[in-house]
């Protein structure tokens, strides 16, 4: 089923939940949502277990987003407003994740240059498909500065005094690392003469 | 006589950011079908040569000639980086080989034949639809090999192609690039110490300190072992410290990557675990310190299940790439972060951090961002900021990979300085079987 679904079906569907998280605000649209993205996921076949696991990072942004908003408006007006907006940023990332999951990025590079310039689809495309990767990292960076002592296991994180080092210890190297990675891939791709003329073939094997 | 493939005159090269040159006045001539072989010390310009040849180098000042010969083909020079991953695009074999063929603009019906032809020389023998993600390390460096060769290039640069490579991977690329040279393709490679190339080297270069580059013969190579003596052993006093009972591991509760481990390592060990690209050690670790739970059998450290925060301050681990695990601002920041939140006070903690720095040669670059610092000099803060809380076990994975001999041995005289006055206990694993094995009380070997 997975296989007859065209790239850039994939593509647009991901395109379209990805953008419909920002007009979703109801408990009922919100759930509706979610539906919608796992569907995706079954009919994509993408790996459920892969996907969630890379979600976990979403459980320390939305315990941030809702804890500012309590301190900010107070329990009764803080809750649920951070509660929606955390919820609608997991749903807003959420089809990129299952994008890179389920086509690849050739794939996703041939379909996007339909509607942008050649080099800057290849861009979007490895930007998804690393977006692995760079979770990757993250999990590993994370484990290793637990045990050097920073404070940012999941419990520890529910005490805001603690949050210094989830900057400090685990988004601070994981941007280094990224921008480390994106200028090693940049010269790799080079090296296979990207951007060497205006216009790329596609292989249609 | 044949015209050389590239010439390089008097080459030096100096970053706008940094103070001295990198490269100094270097000549080199390859001919067809040669074989150069670059090695020197970690963070000694290897690689910058490497892309000043490939024409990648931004923000440098670049004095001298590099003359590369000249052909209608666009592509004459390929390079290949040193971690595989991030030179794979595509989910599969086909698409990955034929992005060089996109991006030259070669017809799509003409690409099968030409992606097919690069496969049988790098003898990966997969179909065009096979996921990259399961080839094993010595796979995938072999099809970011084969990118490299549909493009038809000349000579082929490789920056430390068995940094990641086991045994078998290093067999393979050493065979595969004999066949190559026969096919009048050359190559230069900068590489550490591996042995293996030596018999297809043709000339052999070791870059120094300054700069320079000085052509040598292999006996003037540094040698690779290290000068040990044996860990003191104590065994007979010491206690156990880890336990490793019928451990079973799947991986993504799918993939059985570990099966019925046992193991015990007792305070004061030093343990070497050997394997394989993808046969399981950074997994083991990783469950020794808590982060995966096996699907069978059970791990007691220090007495109880392994658990990350319990383990904070009693165990210190360092991944592959440690540098990436760096965020202060300064040296010294960097190695004080773990002794501030032990409460240490200020002057012990200066003491520990000036003697680890002088111990590995760092002395002068206390106050320096750990991230301006060569790639070597970062492994060791990263190594030093472990270290210097002298935790109770050290965990090691791949800690010599991609560094040189010089470097890793001071590395291994500070571990051994640590297990001798504080039973510290070390475990550390190598994907080169046999390396540095007198740094071990105990070796495991974990078979695919």
């Amino acid at each position: 089923m997975a296989k007859k679904i065209s790239s850039g079906l994939k593509i647009g569907v991901c395109i379209s939940l990805s953008m419909i998280a920002f007009a979703t605000r109801t408990p009922i649209t919100l759930a509706a949502l979610f539906l919608c993205n796992v569907s995706a996921i079954m009919l994509f076949n993408a790996p459920f277990l892969s996907i969630l696991k890379e979600c976990r990072f979403f459980l320390v942004q939305s315990v941030i987003i809702i804890v500012l908003y309590i301190l900010k408006f107070g329990w009764h007006s803080g809750f649920i407003p951070g509660l929606t907006l955390s919820v609608q940023f997991v749903f807003f990332l959420l089809p990129g994740i299952i994008l890179s999951h389920s086509v690849s990025p050739a794939q996703t590079a041939r379909s996007l240059s339909l509607i942008l310039p050649h080099h800057l689809a290849f861009v979007l495309s490895v930007c998804i498909h690393f977006i692995h990767n760079l979770i990757e990292e993250m999990n590993e960076i994370y484990e290793a500065q637990i045990l050097r002592g920073a404070r940012i296991s999941a419990k520890e994180l529910c005490n805001p005094i603690n949050w210094k080092d989830v900057v400090n210890g685990l988004i601070i190297p994981t941007i280094i690392y990224g921008f480390m990675m994106a200028r090693q891939i940049s010269i790799a791709a080079k090296a296979r003469e990207f951007q060497i003329y205006q216009k790329r073939t596609f292989w249609n094997g | 006589m044949a015209e050389p493939l590239l010439t390089i005159q008097d080459l030096s090269l100096k970053y706008q950011t940094a103070e001295k040159k990198i490269l100094n006045h270097i000549h080199l001539q390859i001919k067809r079908g040669e074989c150069i072989r670059i090695i020197g010390k970690t963070g000694s310009g290897k690689t910058t040569l490497l892309l000043a040849i490939a024409g990648f180098i931004e923000k440098a000042d670049i004095f001298g000639t590099i003359q590369r010969i000249q052909t209608k083909n666009m592509h004459p020079i390929g390079l290949i980086l040193q971690n595989p991953e991030t030179q794979l695009f595509s989910q599969t074999v086909g698409e990955e080989v034929a992005f060089g063929l996109e991006n030259l603009c070669v017809p799509p019906d003409q690409m099968k034949p030409m992606i097919t032809n690069a496969l049988n020389d790098v003898e990966l023998d997969k179909p065009l639809s096979f996921k990259v993600k399961h080839l094993s390390m010595g796979q995938k460096y072999r099809l970011i090999m084969a990118s490299q060769l549909v493009m038809s290039p000349r000579l082929i640069l490789l920056d430390e192609p068995c940094g990641q490579l086991d045994q078998q991977g290093i067999d393979a690329l050493t065979q595969i690039i004999l066949n190559l040279k026969k096919k009048d393709i050359s190559f230069m490679i900068c590489e550490h110490h591996e042995k293996q190339l030596r018999t297809i080297t043709d000339q052999f270069f070791v870059m120094n300190q300054h700069g320079n580059l000085v052509q040598t013969t292999y006996q003037n190579e540094p040698s690779g072992n290290v000068n040990h003596e044996k860990p003191a052993e104590d065994n007979n006093v010491s206690s156990e410290i880890i336990t490793f009972r019928n451990v079973s591991i799947a991986f993504d509760h799918r993939k059985q990557v570990l099966s019925d481990f046992n193991a015990t390592i007792r305070k004061g060990d030093i343990v070497a675990i050997y394997g394989k690209n993808g046969s399981g050690k950074t997994i083991l670790l990783r469950s020794l310190c808590g982060f995966i739970k096996p699907s069978k059998g059970y791990i007691h450290i220090c007495g109880h299940p392994p658990a990350p925060t319990k383990l904070r301050y009693k165990a210190g681990i360092l991944f592959q790439n440690p540098q990436k695990q760096l965020f202060e601002t300064t040296v010294f920041k960097e190695l004080s972060f773990q002794l501030r939140r032990l409460k240490i006070d200020d002057l012990t903690i200066q003491n520990r951090i000036h003697e680890i720095l002088d111990r590995f040669g760092l002395a002068n670059f206390v106050h320096n961002s750990p991230f301006k610092l060569s790639y070597g000099q970062k492994h060791l803060v990263a190594m030093a900021s472990i270290i210097v809380n002298r935790p109770e076990i050290i965990i090691l994975d791949d800690p010599f990979a991609g560094i040189d001999t010089q470097m890793a041995q001071k590395i291994i005289v500070a571990l051994k300085q640590l297990n001798r006055t504080y039973q510290c206990t070390i475990i550390w694993t190598s994907h080169e079987i046999g390396l540095f094995q007198s740094f071990s009380t105990q070796t495991i070997l974990l078979e695919n």
